[in-house]
């Protein structure tokens, strides 16, 4: 282990590696060995030591069974249904039981580390919510207020607000955080699951409070606009990738989007291409303060 | 649309009351829809018996309006629901 305690990929025991992601640990159990040494390369800075007696939120058996070069690498096809997912393409197939903590996976694909990738995102949605969470499709910046979450689809704005972020704050990731409660405030937790552009950002493990969360717009002009509690909930609610294509889920969602926009100021962020909306946020960061907020 | 016409919720869509506005979730197309006061009176009021008519008939002694102005409204947000799938309708 290195001294920070983190794994040396290099020297580790491939199987089985522990997981943990926003306090929610699974033990992946990866065969064969040299796939394990791939899923710990790619998921390092996630992955810690694992004596095998450590206790466990879920357990993964993954099986990387071959490449097969006629299967297509097309994502995961999932069918939800209650607290069982299957996932049943050529490239990948098994079983999620939130029930059992468990899942079994096959993969066949050509790049077996991006479709292990669809499935802890998959999972990690499920596990969030499961625990009181969400995870939350937005670029998470962690700045000294705070961490600022730019929601929004794929072309919103994510990842550029990310990449005008230098100087002004931390990437935690500019697609996928974990949202979890804490007494009357919510933690921002940084995940693995970058846009594949920039996966050379990946490794913030960081968590902190959420400062603010806002819907971006591109625009000449750069300021806040104030959003209807319905209408930042139903931004919330559209940025939560997997469990919002569930029926059965929407509910429970619905409300707990209603409790983060209680707990945390949801706002229009108008903004062009560059970093001057920092400079829009730490007034209003500093008007909050002032306000008592 | 008709004021004889019967509207419902369609199955599968859930809603919630947030601030007197109303959430609409469609998980299975993906479709968030935020109804503004009136409309989301209106989606409460819909029982899957009420005609088009009573509804409006009901917008009208709330908010004070017309009934003829009701009435084209209320079939105007009706249709637009029913367009995109929230909403269903029978004669």
């Amino acid at each position: 282990m290195s001294p920070d305690g983190r794994v040396n990929c290099l020297t580790m025991t491939a199987t089985p590696l522990l997981f943990s992601l926003a306090g929610l640990r699974t033990r992946l159990e990866c065969s064969p060995k040299d796939f394990a040494v791939d899923v710990l390369a790619r998921f390092g800075p996630f992955i810690g030591p694992d004596d095998g007696e450590t206790p466990v939120d879920f357990t993964a058996q993954v099986t990387f069974a071959g490449a097969q070069a006629h299967i297509s690498d097309a994502d995961l096809q999932v069918r939800l249904a209650g607290a069982e997912c299957r996932f049943d393409t050529a490239a990948a197939s098994g079983k999620l039981s939130l029930t059992t903590r468990s899942a079994n996976l096959t993969l066949r694909s050509t790049s077996p580390i991006a479709q292990m990738e669809y499935f802890l995102r998959i999972l990690y949605a499920l596990l969030a919510e499961a625990h009181g969470g969400l995870m939350l499709h937005c670029a998470g910046i962690l700045a000294p207020s705070g961490v600022h979450l730019f929601i929004g689809q794929s072309g919103s704005g994510k990842s550029t607000a990310s990449s005008l972020s230098s100087g002004r704050g931390v990437v935690l990731n500019d697609d996928l955080i974990v949202l979890r409660p804490e007494k009357d405030y919510w933690i921002a937790h940084g995940t693995p699951f970058w846009n594949f552009e920039t996966i050379d950002r990946d490794g913030q493990t960081a968590s902190a409070p959420v400062a603010g969360i806002y819907t971006l717009v591109k625009d000449l002009a750069v300021y806040l606009e104030p959003m209807a509690a319905a209408a930042a909930v139903a931004a919330l609610i559209s940025s939560c990738p997997v469990v919002n294509g569930d029926p059965g889920r929407a509910p429970e969602l619905m409300a707990r989007c209603r409790q983060i926009v209680r707990a945390v100021p949801v706002q229009q962020l108008h903004f062009r291409k560059d970093p001057s909306f920092w400079d829009v946020l730490e007034v209003d960061e500093g008007r909050k303060t002032k306000d008592g907020g | 649309m008709q004021l004889t016409d019967v509207v419902a919720h369609t199955p599968g869509v859930v809603s919630r009351m947030v601030d007197g506005e109303a959430v609409l979730v469609d998980p299975k197309k993906g479709m968030v829809r935020v109804l503004n006061p009136a409309g989301a009176r209106i989606w409460e009021m819909i029982d899957g018996r009420r005609t088009v008519a009573e509804l409006a008939a009901g917008i009208a002694a709330e908010y004070g309006i017309e009934a003829s102005r009701a009435q084209a409204d209320t079939i105007a947000f009706c249709e637009d629901l029913v367009r995109r799938g929230v909403l269903t309708v029978s004669k």
